[in-house]
Formats: structure tokens, C-alpha cells, sequence
């Protein structure tokens, strides 16, 4: 038995890993990197903006998974963003409805909530009956973010986590109420449905690097760029193996599979 | 000052159990320790989350108790109705576990049947989506719309028999570039996954923890 497990997969890591870490020295030395735009989530301040002049609370949810399974990166993404929009909101004094399927963060988005409003010096804002647990049963929950949205009428929508089949009607819901909606999900079976039905979507890795983009750091953000050169490394891995298997070789694909 | 605003509690949690963790993945099989701890680990956070159930049942309480006692217009009644079986429920379960007989014909004839209606209505809810997306605006809908309906007539049966060759265009575009793109996209997420992780181990990465500025 081989007392490394994945060995490739290490390789590979180590290699992303240092791309990244490489990124962050040069930003730190005062390089700055290059980082695309990502509309999805430059348009989050202008959804809150337009909460707060139509005078309608603004709706965020984080999805299904927990904090300690193959998800739960995307919970930490959706937090991230979660607790951006609430300093925003308190700084706005417009009311942030948190509706949540994962019990655990609830104490997490209550002190996100709490800090906000002091950040905001706006500590009037803290409502902790807009930390809304609904359940932990997928239609349950649909069915509770349903009536959220029907009742109160957010005039944006913001859904970042990881979804199922709840995706669509969370989007559909809220495009009915005619809410501004940007969703973020790395699960690939469900961004079909938010790029149909909400006006922002953020793809996969996207939802990773929000909070990076969001925070501004130049540190931070030079770490997207450096998962730039994984996705570049990716692509000299796939050319080159339709280059050796149309030559019949499996080599690389074994060395893979180490 | 509250437990987050101390952050170095939080992240140094964060960073070991980060680091239990990717050991283990890796060097477990060489390393029995790191095993015993990860499995520990993953453990607790089974625990907790047992635990974090709790507060969930404490917040829902108190919001809609809030709701009766206000009154509040289109919402109390529903508040009242849910604190009924919600409660209802957790004693059936509580006096007889669930086999009881009271807890399983709630489950089997009030939740289930609800559960498979919300489901069910996803259908509608594809449908009006499906409206708006394969509306022929420009070259990229119009694409959508002609393979939607591609692979739409090689799931029904009627598509083959309008043509023959339905099922295997449909199939070309469900197994070549449907999974093309969905390879691209799942490369993207590991990238993804591998920077916030660093991050998060390098304590980079707190917006979780709420914003500091």
C-alpha cells in the first residue's frame, strides 16, 4: 500500500499551491496583478442600492451544504459574501433577511450581523428576527425561502451556497416578485437554472473568489490570479493528453491516475 | 467582547483542523495519528451540528412566537400552525420515537405529501424558465433553443419517429459538448477551491468571520 494516497493529485496542489503563494509574495512586494472583472459580483452593490431607494428589504441565502463536507467551500464563499451585504446594508439601514437550511451558521450570520451594524454605527439595525433558520429538510426550506420572498417582496436576491433542485424555484420566486437576483453555486447541475432565471450568476470558481474580490486586498486578489495558472497548467494537461492519446499512448493518464 | 471579535480563536480552530485534515487525505495511510485525529475531528462537527440543530429549533421558536404575540397581519395564523406541529411532531417522536403511530401518520400522510407537491411544482417552475431562455433573441438563445429541443425530442418518444436520427444528435450534444463545458467548469471549481483554501489556511480569508473594516 503506498504511503502517500493521491500522489498526482498532491503533485498537482503543491504546484497550484505555489502558483498562488508566488501571486501573493509578488503582491506583497507591491506587483499587482491582473484580475478580470467579474460582473456577478461588481453588480452586488448596485442590487443593495436598489433595496434601498425602492425601500424593500434585501434576501440572502447560503444553501444546503454544512460546514464539514465536500460543500461546505461554498458556504464559506456564501458567508463571505453574506457578511459584505450586511455591512452594506447596515450602512444603508435597509433590512437584510437571512434565511438558513445549515443551523450551525446561525450564530456565525448573527455576529456578522452584529458587527455590521456597529461598523455601520447603526447598531439599531441589528434585528437578529431576520436570521430566519427554516429547515433542514430541502422542501422544507424551498418552501420556507418561498413564502420570505412572496411575503416580503426583497427587492434583491443574492444566492450563494450550494443548491439542488431548490435552485429554481429560489430564482423563479424571486424573478416573479421582480427582485434583482445574482446567484453564485459551484454545483454544476443547478447553473443552468440561475443563468436562465437570475440577472447575475457567478460560475463556479467565481463564488470561490468572491471574497477576495469583494475585500479589495490587492493580497487577496492576487491569489485569483494565481489560480489563473492552474487553469492554464489545466489546459497544457489537456492538450497534451489529446496530443499522446490519439498517439495511443495512456502515459499521462496513468500518471494521473497515481 | 464578543467570542468572533476575537478572531484568533475562530482561526486558529480554522487552521488546525484544516491542517488534520489535508494531512490526513494525503499522508494517512503513513501517518495512523493523523488518521485518529481526523476521524476525531469529523466527529465533533458531527456533534456540534447535532447541537447547531438546537439553536435552529430556539430561533424558529422565537420568531414565530414573536409573530402571535404581535399579531401580525397575514403571518400569525401561519406562525400558530407551524408552532402546532412542529411541536406536535417533536412529542409523538419524543414519547415514542418514530415509530410512533401518531408521529408516522403525521410524516406519512401531512409531510410527505407536501414534500412531493413542492417538488412537483418544480415542472412549473421549469416550464416558465424554459420560456424565458429559449425565447430565439440573439445567436447564443437561438443555440440554446435548437439543442433544447434536439435533446427534448430525444428523451420523448415521439422524436425518433419524427426522425431517426433525433436520438443521436441528442445524444452528441448531451456526451460531447454539454460535458465538454461541464469539465471546463469543474476544473474552474477545483482552481477555485484550492485558492480559497489556501487562503483560509493562510487566515487570508475572513469575510466568513464577518468584515473587519
Amino acid at each position: 500500500m503506498a504511503l502517500i494516497a493521491h500522489q498526482s493529485g498532491l503533485v498537482t496542489l503543491l504546484i497550484l499551491s505555489g502558483a498562488v503563494l508566488y501571486m501573493i509574495q509578488r503582491a506583497r512586494q507591491g506587483l499587482k496583478s491582473e484580475v478580470r472583472r467579474v460582473a456577478g459580483i461588481e453588480v452586488i452593490d448596485e442590487a443593495i442600492g436598489r433595496s434601498t431607494e425602492m425601500g424593500r428589504p434585501v434576501h440572502i441565502t447560503n444553501g444546503l451544504s454544512n460546514l464539514y463536507s465536500s460543500g461546505s467551500p461554498q458556504t464559506i464563499a456564501g458567508l463571505s459574501v453574506l457578511s459584505y451585504v450586511a455591512k452594506k446594508c447596515a450602512q444603508n439601514g435597509i433590512p437584510l433577511i437571512t434565511t438558513i437550511y445549515v443551523p450551525e451558521t446561525i450564530p456565525m450570520v448573527m455576529e456578522m450581523y452584529r458587527e455590521a451594524s456597529m461598523l455601520a454605527g447603526n447598531p439599531e439595525w441589528f434585528n437578529e428576527y431576520n436570521i430566519r433558520y427554516m429547515s433542514s429538510h430541502r422542501y422544507s426550506y424551498a418552501t420556507g425561502v418561498q413564502g420570505v420572498l412572496q411575503r416580503e417582496k426583497p427587492a434583491a436576491s443574492f444566492l450563494m451556497g450550494s443548491f439542488m433542485a431548490e435552485a429554481l424555484i429560489f430564482a423563479e420566486s424571486g424573478n416573479i416578485i421582480g427582485a434583482m437576483q445574482v446567484a453564485g453555486t459551484a454545483a454544476t447541475a443547478q447553473v443552468p437554472f440561475f443563468v436562465v432565471a437570475c440577472d447575475y450568476t457567478l460560475l463556479g470558481d467565481e463564488l470561490y473568489a468572491a471574497g477576495a474580490y469583494l475585500s479589495q486586498d490587492a493580497v487577496q486578489m492576487a491569489s485569483i490570479a494565481g489560480q489563473d495558472v492552474g487553469k492554464y497548467l489545466a489546459m497544457i494537461l489537456l492538450l497534451a493528453g489529446l496530443i499522446l492519446s490519439v498517439a495511443g499512448s495512456n502515459w499521462l493518464v496513468n500518471i494521473l491516475k497515481l | 467582547m464578543s467570542f468572533l471579535k476575537n478572531r484568533q480563536i475562530p482561526i486558529g480552530i480554522t487552521l488546525v483542523v484544516g491542517l488534520v485534515m489535508l494531512v490526513n487525505y494525503y499522508f494517512g495511510a503513513a501517518l495512523p495519528p493523523a488518521k485518529s485525529a481526523a476521524t476525531l475531528v469529523q466527529n465533533w462537527a458531527v456533534i456540534v451540528a447535532a447541537f447547531a440543530l438546537l439553536i435552529g429549533l430556539i430561533n424558529i421558536s422565537r420568531i414565530h412566537i414573536n409573530h402571535l404575540l404581535k399579531r401580525t397581519k397575514g403571518q400569525w395564523i401561519f406562525s400558530l400552525w407551524l408552532l402546532a406541529i412542529m411541536y406536535t411532531m417533536i412529542a409523538l417522536g419524543l414519547i415514542g420515537t418514530t415509530k410512533n403511530p401518531g408521529y408516522q401518520w403525521l410524516y406519512n400522510y401531512v409531510f410527505l405529501p407536501i414534500d412531493a407537491t413542492m417538488y412537483a411544482s418544480l415542472a412549473f417552475f421549469i416550464s416558465s424558465a424554459a420560456y424565458r431562455a429559449f425565447r430565439a433573441r440573439n445567436l447564443e438563445s437561438s443555440l440554446l433553443l435548437a439543442s433544447g429541443v434536439v435533446t427534448m425530442l430525444m428523451n420523448a418518444p415521439i422524436g425518433e419517429i419524427i426522425w431517426a436520427a433525433f436520438p443521436v444528435i441528442g445524444d452528441w450534444i448531451m456526451v460531447v459538448p454539454n460535458v465538454a463545458t461541464m469539465r471546463a467548469i469543474m476544473i474552474c471549481i477545483v482552481m477555485g477551491s484550492v485558492s480559497l483554501g489556501l487562503r483560509t489556511l493562510l487566515v487570508m480569508e475572513r469575510g466568513y468571520l464577518g468584515r473587519e473594516e
